[in-house]
């Protein structure tokens, strides 16, 4: 696979960002950058610190210490809308849909942030929506979506915000094989179309299939940075994930 | 959304303003005090629950103090005009500015509570208001009260010896937290506060900045109820602690949104055309002396709502379900 073309600006910069919950270090140090316009996977093992990573990002949680610079801002201090309004928007790897409204309506209130205007809204709504298949289900209450939808409402909500930074946490969860497929499309024409995205997920076929980089986590540590290759062949990743003994014996 | 909006029957569009028409006609073909006295207290109730409804209903943020908000618009209109002689339609505004400051300042300490916690602080700041109230008896006349002495008709006081002119100046005040409920409805911060009501997690990440627009729903929540307040001592002529900044006053506001509609333009009218004739039929029935006996039909009339039309009796009606928002 030629290298993708990304330039090389960096949009999100985490440096020695450490993050303790009680007496457990969920973070611990790590440093990465996402550059402007590529698909980085972030993976690890349950626990390693994904969602973690996520969080601060978006400043649910506040780092112990360390610095995230979004567009060479520190955003360690912004709440979760402020990070928001300044281009970067997360999904929920426990969807929370609002139930009582539709799937337009769920939309619409993303879209709403860039306009008041609400018919600009709602135009905007619509073709997200198609974009993400839902729109069979447009007029449809949340509370009664099947699992995959709301991943993919999760998805056009996000994407309703018009983030230049989209954090996608295990959007395809439950997805059989094609819809993942269709998934991966679509996040790839996003790429093209000037999106830097940052993915956890666990399904590996997916992830090994559309990062550009990827990251590994373990126990809140990063154990490596590479290439899907380089980390398919990684020996740490491969003992993180299936251990010692596995790691010898496969 | 999605199915295109059907057309109303020609039966249901003309409608409202056939009501509206018999609304406007009513005082001056039924001469009786009794019923427009009853029609007024429909209005006054309708739009305290209107009012409610703004932070209560469409964000979901309970509130159990409102009469707080009551008695910061009604006790300055009425010392003002006790000792200033200042007129009624002037004294309002400083119960305004007072009842919005602390709506502010409440808005800020206690938003960051949800559930229980937060109906439980607000239950509290009505009760802080009532005993602050009675506390200061020097200025505010404590437990007795202020009573207003009516001076024959003036309009310069908003004092009439009939109750025709009380009746369209509170419909007015009803027109007033209806219009500008509707305006919130199809706002981007009604979609805001309903999104707040439904997920405050998922709204934050939506860009909603949270304390930022609850707590302007709170202040014009406020302000509406406030007004209120002022008409309801130019009209009664008496206002004390426990009937203006009581609990009880509190929650009948929330339970006319409650039992006609939350997060509906036009429910807490709904609900007031059913709990204020219900409240004079237990009055007529058992009497002045058991006053408590309306309290417990509320909560008979509550119960049943709850239970079997939990979106409210506004859905029962036809095209009710359509107060709701489409998307």
């Amino acid at each position: 696979m030629a290298a993708k073309e990304t330039s090389d600006r960096e949009i999100l910069e985490f440096s020695q960002v450490t993050k303790v919950f009680g007496g457990l270090t969920a973070v611990d140090r790590v440093s990465f950058s996402v550059r402007k316009g590529e698909i980085l996977g972030l993976i690890g093992p349950n626990g390693a610190g994904k969602s973690t990573v996520v969080g601060l990002v978006m400043g649910v949680h506040k780092p112990n210490s360390g610095e995230i610079l979004f567009n060479g801002e520190n955003v360690v201090n912004l709440k979760p809308h402020q990070v928001v309004e300044r281009g970067i928007c997360r999904t929920f790897q426990v969807e929370k849909p609002l139930l009582n409204m539709t799937v337009t309506g769920n939309v619409l209130v993303g879209a709403l942030l860039r306009t008041p205007d609400r018919g600009e809204a709602l135009e905007r709504s619509r073709e997200i929506i198609e974009r993400v298949h839902l729109g069979r289900v447009g007029h449809v209450l949340a509370r009664n979506l099947t699992v995959q939808d709301r991943k993919r409402l999760e998805l056009a909500r996000s994407l309703a915000t018009q983030p230049s930074m989209l954090l996608l946490d295990e959007v395809m969860a439950g997805l059989t094989p094609r819809e993942i497929d269709q998934s991966l499309d679509l996040l790839r024409k996003l790429r093209d179309e000037g999106l830097t995205i940052l993915i956890i997920e666990h399904v590996m076929r997916a992830i090994m299939n559309i990062s550009d980089r990827i990251v590994v986590l373990d126990y809140g540590k990063k154990i490596a940075e590479g290439s899907p290759q380089d980390i398919a062949q990684n020996p740490a990743v491969v003992e993180a994930y299936l251990g010692k003994k596995g790691a010898r014996d496969g | 959304m999605g199915t295109p909006p059907q057309e109303p029957s020609s039966g249901t569009r003309y409608a409202p303003w056939i009501l509206l028409v018999v609304i406007l006609a009513f005082p001056l073909l039924f001469p009786s005090r009794y019923f427009q006295r009853t029609l007024i207290n429909i209005f006054f109730f309708a739009a305290l629950g209107c009012a409610w409804n703004i932070i209560g209903g469409y964000a979901g943020q309970l509130s159990l103090g409102h009469a707080g908000f009551v008695a910061m618009g009604a006790y300055p209109t009425a010392l003002l005009l006790l000792f200033y002689n200042v007129p009624p339609w002037v004294g309002f505004l400083p119960g305004i500015v007072i009842a919005v400051g602390v709506a502010f300042l409440l808005g800020h300490l206690v938003f960051g509570l949800r559930g229980p916690y937060l109906a439980l602080s607000t239950l509290a700041f009505g009760e802080i208001v009532r005993i602050l109230l009675l506390h200061f008896r020097d200025q505010t006349g404590g437990s007795l009260g202020v009573t207003i002495p009516f001076k024959g008709t003036s309009l310069w006081k908003l004092q009439f010896a009939s109750e025709q002119p009380y009746y369209y100046i509170c419909l007015v005040l009803l027109g007033v937290c209806l219009y500008v409920t509707y305006r919130v409805h199809g706002s981007r911060m009604g979609y805001y506060l309903q999104a707040i009501k439904e997920n405050q997690d998922a709204a934050e990440n939506l860009g909603i900045n949270l304390a930022a627009c609850k707590v302007k729903a709170l202040m014009i929540s406020a302000a509406l109820t406030a007004i209120l307040g002022a008409f309801y001592v130019s009209y009664f002529y008496y206002i004390d602690p426990d009937s203006v900044a009581g609990s009880d006053l509190s929650i009948k506001i929330l339970l006319v949104a409650i039992i006609g509609g939350v997060g509906t333009v036009w429910g807490p009218v709904v609900g007031a055309c059913i709990l204020v004739p219900l409240t004079e039929i237990s009055n007529y029935l058992f009497g002045s002396g058991r006053a408590g006996a309306s309290l417990i039909i509320y909560a008979i009339i509550l119960m049943i709502v709850v239970l079997f039309s939990p979106r409210g009796l506004i859905t029962l009606l036809p095209g009710g379900a359509r107060s709701y928002r489409s998307e």
